[in-house]
Order: C-alpha cells, then sequence, then structure tokens
C-alpha cells in the first residue's frame, strides 16, 4: 500500500505508528497520565505543485 | 481527548493533515534523513505549528465550535532498522515502489493554546506499525 499522501510523487516514504503513554497537564494544574496514538508519516522526493512543475521537497503527514 | 493535526487545506476536499518540513521552515531540528540501505530514518521538528481538533471525528467533520484551537508539537522519530526484505508496492492502482518494514521509536510533545500539555514517555512505548521504502504515484509511476 502507498503510504504517501500527496500525488504525483516520487520518492522516500516512512510511516510510524507508536503508541504508548505520557504525561498531561492541564492549565488548571492537574496532571494526569494519558494514552496516544500517533500515525506520522514523511514523503521526500519530487512531486508536481499546483503550479504544474516539478519540486523537490520534504512532507510530512502528522 | 486531544487530536493535533495540522488541517485540511482547503477544507474539506484538500491536503490532508499534511505540511512541508523541511530544513528551514520550522528551525534547524526539523526534517528528514533517510538511509534506505540500512533500513533507517528519522524524522524531526520542533514546536511545528498545528491545531488541537480535540477528537478524531471533529478534526473530520467540524462539528465543534470552535473547531480547534492553536497548538505546536514536536517529535523525534528514529526507524532503527529492516525488519523485512523488501515487498512490492501495488496498490492503489497507479502506484509502484518498494516497501521494507522497520519498528520506530518516537519521543512526542505537544502543547495547545488553552494551556494543556502532553509529554510521551520512553517507557510503555511502542512501534505498532513502522514502514519505509520509495514509492512512485501520478505521472511518476
Amino acid at each position: 500500500m502507498d503510504p504517501s499522501s500527496i500525488t504525483d510523487f516520487n520518492g522516500f516514504v516512512g510511516v510510524a505508528d507508536v503508541r504508548g503513554k505520557g504525561t498531561a497537564r492541564h492549565r488548571d494544574g492537574r496532571v494526569e497520565t494519558l494514552l496516544f496514538d500517533t500515525d506520522m508519516r514523511f514523503m521526500k522526493g519530487t512531486y508536481v505543485g499546483q503550479d504544474g512543475n516539478v519540486h523537490r521537497g520534504t512532507f510530512g503527514f502528522v | 481527548m486531544h487530536d493535533f493535526n495540522p488541517g485540511i487545506h482547503p477544507y474539506p476536499h484538500g491536503l490532508f493533515w499534511t505540511v512541508p518540513l523541511g530544513s528551514g521552515h520550522h528551525g534547524r531540528q526539523c526534517g528528514v534523513t533517510v538511509d534506505l540501505g540500512d533500513g533507517t530514518a528519522r524524522m524531526r521538528a520542533e514546536n511545528l505549528p498545528v491545531r488541537d481538533f480535540f477528537n478524531l471525528p471533529n478534526a473530520l467533520l467540524h462539528t465543534h465550535k470552535p473547531v480547534s484551537v492553536g497548538a505546536t508539537v514536536s517529535f523525534d522519530i528514529r526507524w532503527t532498522g529492516p525488519a523485512t526484505h523488501p515487498s512490492a508496492v501495488t496498490s492503489p492502482p497507479g502506484s509502484a515502489g518498494r516497501v521494507v518494514m522497520s519498528p520506530a521509536t518516537m519521543s512526542w510533545s505537544a502543547t495547545n493554546a488553552q494551556g494543556f500539555s502532553f509529554q510521551s514517555r520512553r517507557s510503555g512505548t511502542t512501534s505498532f506499525f513502522g514502514q519505509l521504502g520509495h514509492v512512485r504515484n501520478g505521472i511518476f509511476a
């Protein structure tokens, strides 16, 4: 499955679905443990921009 | 609950949760390095501007008022090496390439404009799915 989130793209991709726990701090001073789940990706290479030209660049799917 | 992402621009049919990440866009600690030969990579950003949409349905459907508040995220992700031999990318139609499974480690933090902050812990953090590769789609396939 192509994990990239842009089309007309040619380059490196990476996907990281990492899960775990962390420390949350609220404005009222409360501190608690919360779960987190991320879907983070990158695309680094050449792509066709909205101007129709080929560009080089790096993008993050955050 | 919190849901941090860059948004959809223009909403609702535009670029989905995707932002430029090259060095110079958001400071020195922002960018991607890849060594596909070793199956390793690193992606990081510091204080990347995003929005907190509070939950996934609202991030997609914009049902809350306000829809989101300003936020920043910082992360350092390392893909640590291939766990499989390369496999071909065969879907969706029009995409091609090769990918390997590569587990990832991650440090991740976020703050929003309402005074909320979050910092991931190293212990108990697991790589559920990690992948690296080279793909072509659209006019390049």
